[in-house]
């Protein structure tokens, strides 16, 4: 039988669509379909923190195609439109080749060699005249675990400073400090198998179905097939996530943690808490000092759902229906993202949702979880359990104690006294001080700050003015501008490396083609810009990934995150290993302060006795975790008769991030060709805008110039803007006041006006 | 000239309309209904761009799609060939 190629293909593609729903479109051709054609390798998708699996396709040294990985648990073999791009963004022709050096204004080619010992004299030169502290690094949440790893180890280890940091802090932070603060340790109690068993969803402040489509469709998948599931959405705006839901609470933008007390008020004088859970398993605080229940009790008298409504906008009666959804599920998961971390008090809105899960005991048990979602592959992995921010060490330790700096010392083969024991300087800290010349030289990788950065443009003078070297594998980008030096960085499926996503799962990816022209694996730079600063001792042993990732494995044996166990030889083989995994013959951990979590059946009896979870965390204290009785503070910045309307920034599907990958794909600027700002009709209406007019949107920050785009997604009063394009630049607008516990910004809410351009 | 394997989620009581307007669909076939509320699908274009486009429309203009899921996409050079 004579079948084209194309016809070929076509059946090939239809199988394997067919194949990710157990559907056999072709009996008996299955295991041939693609042999011969296309090599497949076991990966890990490169956008965001939900880690689907992904089988990338080579053919002839390129990549030609990618699948789902159907034996991943996460994705089970589909994909969403970012990922089903993928291969157009390694190959991309905005790939950054080649090193260079700006001299008198303009790059000039360089080898890689010759642009890292160029960097390393600068950044010695500065460390000797004015110290290590004038030296800073800013990392990524899309680092590899083992390239964070590096560059912790040169820049706290080495060099001598904790001004380290990554971009997570953008993002996750408040999370790391609801998680620490109401559980005592950071990172989820359960997992995404949690989704299947759950009766009840509480999402909040999360898009899932625009900002997490993978998990979105297995939520979906779960109510189509159990109708009874409920899901209540709490968010300002309307999004596509709201087909799914059953109740949807709009608030006004940063007022939400009013309703959360509310809720909790209406769980308890209804008889809805778990009475013998909270006896056992939970302590009680106000902001500051240890209260008991009978405080936190009079604490939300004052929470009622009128008030809450007052200072919401949210009705009572919707509230109060809310409150009985969690109060009367069997089992409750709430799921969020960027709007709740990104406020002044993103620590606080973390807490009150865990306290709802505290106060029915829905935690700890299938189907029932407080789950943060995360916005990049490696935030959790790299950052959060790698130690990559100012006050962190690898493993969940912290620079402050003594014990954990000896520790780390000892396994880096550095003095102790070389790290220091004070936190360096936050993000915003960090770019403040290159603004007023107290850093004077930063290394940015895999990361685009200038337009990241909340108020971005306040931040452009430091960049501008002080030594700036650029890891990248994109050019040009808002921040390469900046650079003095670029330094060209291999992409994903140009290196191997682990991820760990939202789930607390560490996934190997190999390497499946040769990097594009010049480039080199970040963590490599980083240990040949070691060596040449003089630390060539500490750098010249690592020789490949694993031997990286084998001293930080060891690193995190006997932690929290155990990761002893996820040596490469496994990871190659598994679908990835959810922490703690102790040992090579521990199957990883669902559910982490209960029966079946390793370092909780190894606790003696006695602790045990009479408690199906033990919060072990460094900062739960006799195994408590804690229900925080915290103000109800709003945003930093409401909107008054000057700034009448709330700004909110987010994202689109079909993009991510600052488009540095996503915009290398043309159609995918085609499909959102250029960021608009979405206004309520009602407010349209009053200010004579109509649809697709040039308006230009101000805040005590900045101005944009940008197409209205009248439709009913915010609620009346607020307006929202996509924040991925450089040309229209919605971090101008935005506020960077940060919470003060995470230091994490409110890109959430500023106050903003329109008018006709 | 890519290709891509979708699996197409659907309202279950509307997926009988959805599949009879994309067989109508330039560019989209079809390969059946499978597992109550799942239909197989393969996009089709002359260039890359030509996928997001599909999608896009299926998005917005065929009421009862709730989601569209790539499992495999294709970016290689096709020729037509004797297999």
């Amino acid at each position: 039988m004579t079948v084209s190629r194309r016809e070929f293909l076509k059946t090939s593609a239809a199988a394997t669509a067919a194949a990710s729903i157990g559907v056999n479109l072709l009996p008996g051709m299955k295991n041939n379909l693609f042999a011969g054609q296309v090599e497949w390798h076991k990966s890990v998708c490169r956008y965001c923190g939900t880690g689907c699996g992904v089988m990338v396709g080579t053919k002839d040294g390129k990549v030609v195609a990618v699948k789902g990985d159907k034996e991943n648990t996460i994705n089970r073999g589909h994909l969403c439109v970012k990922a089903f791009y993928l291969p157009k963004a390694v190959n991309s022709k905005t790939r950054l080749k080649h090193a260079m050096i700006k001299k008198n204004g303009k790059f000039e080619k360089v080898t890689v060699d010759e642009a890292l010992d160029f960097v390393a004299k600068k950044f010695n030169e500065i460390r000797q005249k004015h110290g290590a502290n004038a030296l800073a690094f800013y990392g990524s949440g899309q680092a590899e675990t083992e390239e964070t790893y590096m560059a912790n180890k040169l820049w706290k280890g080495c060099i001598g400073t904790n001004n380290m940091e990554g971009n997570p802090r953008l993002c996750m932070a408040s999370a790391v400090g609801g998680y620490l603060t109401s559980l005592g340790a950071d990172e989820p109690a359960g997992t995404y198998q949690d989704i299947e068993q759950a009766k009840f969803f509480m999402l909040i402040g999360s898009n899932t179905a625009e900002a997490h489509p993978i998990l979105f469709e297995r939520i979906m998948r779960h109510k189509t097939k159990n109708p009874d599931v409920q899901i209540l959405i709490i968010d300002p705006r309307k999004t596509p996530t709201d087909q799914v839901a059953d109740l949807h609470l709009f608030p006004k933008p940063g007022y939400d943690l009013a309703i959360l007390h509310a809720m909790a008020k209406i769980i308890i004088d209804e008889g809805y808490a778990d009475e013998e859970f909270i006896k056992t398993s939970v302590i009680f605080k106000d902001n500051k000092n240890k209260i008991d229940y009978a405080g936190y009790k009079e604490f939300l008298k004052k929470y009622t759902p009128e008030y809450a409504s007052q200072r919401s906008g949210v009705p009572a009666e919707d509230i109060i229906k809310a409150a009985r959804m969690f109060g009367k599920a069997e089992t409750a998961m709430s799921l969020w993202t960027m709007g709740i971390n990104q406020r002044t008090r993103g620590v606080w809105a973390n807490n009150l949702i865990t306290n709802l899960h505290l106060l029915t005991g829905k935690i700890g048990k299938p189907g029932c979880d407080s789950f943060s979602l995360t916005g990049q592959p490696n935030a959790c992995g790299g950052v959060r359990e790698g130690g990559g921010l100012c006050h962190l060490l690898p493993g969940h330790r912290l620079v402050v104690k003594e014990k954990h700096r000896q520790q780390v010392a000892k396994v880096w083969g550095v003095p102790v006294e070389r790290i220091q024991p004070k936190p360096g300087k936050h993000t915003v800290a960090m770019f403040e001080a290159l603004n007023k010349g107290e850093i004077k030289g930063i290394y940015i990788m895999c990361t685009n700050p200038a337009q990241s950065l909340p108020n971005a443009s306040k931040y452009w003078k430091g960049l501008e003015e002080q030594f700036v070297v650029v890891a990248e594998s994109f050019f040009p980008t808002a921040t390469t501008k900046y650079a003095d030096v670029v330094l060209p960085s291999a992409f994903w499926t140009e290196k191997e490396g682990v991820y760990g996503c939202t789930e607390r799962r560490s996934q190997y990816m190999p390497k499946v083609k040769d990097p594009e022209g010049d480039a080199v694996w970040d963590a490599f730079l980083l240990r040949d810009l070691g060596k040449k600063m003089g630390f060539v001792k500490e750098f010249e042993k690592y020789q490949t990934a694993q031997d990286i990732w084998d001293e930080y494995r060891g690193l995190t044996k006997g932690q929290d995150m155990d990761l002893w166990g996820a040596t490469y030889d496994r990871l190659k083989k598994v679908r990835g290993l959810t922490w703690p995994v102790p040992s090579e013959d521990h199957p990883g951990t669902y559910k982490r302060y209960t029966d079946g979590d390793p370092i909780y059946d190894a606790l003696p009896a006695e602790k045990k006795k009479g408690r199906r979870m033990y919060f072990y965390g460094p900062k739960a204290k006799d195994g408590y975790a804690t229900i925080w009785a915290r103000p109800d503070k709003g945003p930093e910045e409401p909107t008054d008769a000057e700034y009448p309307l709330a700004l909110s920034t987010g994202r689109v599907m079909e993009h991510w991030h600052t488009g540095t990958m996503t915009m290398t794909a043309p159609e995918l600027n085609r499909a959102v060709p250029k960021a608009y700002v979405e206004i309520n009709p009602s407010d349209a209406k009053k200010m004579g805008i109509n649809n697709k007019d040039q308006v230009v949107v101000e805040t005590r920050r900045g101005s944009l110039e940008i197409e209205a785009r009248v439709i009913d997604r915010p609620i009346p009063g607020t307006i929202f803007i996509p924040w991925h394009w450089e040309k229209w630049m919605a971090n101008i607008l935005t506020i960077d006041a940060f919470d003060p516990g995470s230091k994490e910004p409110e890109y959430k809410v500023c106050a903003a006006r329109i008018k006709k351009a | 000239m890519p290709i891509a394997g979708v699996v197409i989620l659907t309202r279950e009581e509307m997926t009988s309309q959805v599949l009879n307007q994309l067989q109508n669909v330039e560019n989209v076939t079809t390969y059946g209904v499978h597992k109550n509320n799942n239909i197989v699908a393969v996009f089709e274009g002359q260039t890359p761009k030509e996928l997001e486009r599909i999608n896009d429309k299926l998005i917005n203009e065929v009421p009862g799609i709730l989601g569209i899921y790539p499992a495999y996409v294709n970016y290689e050079d096709v020729e037509e060939q004797n297999d």
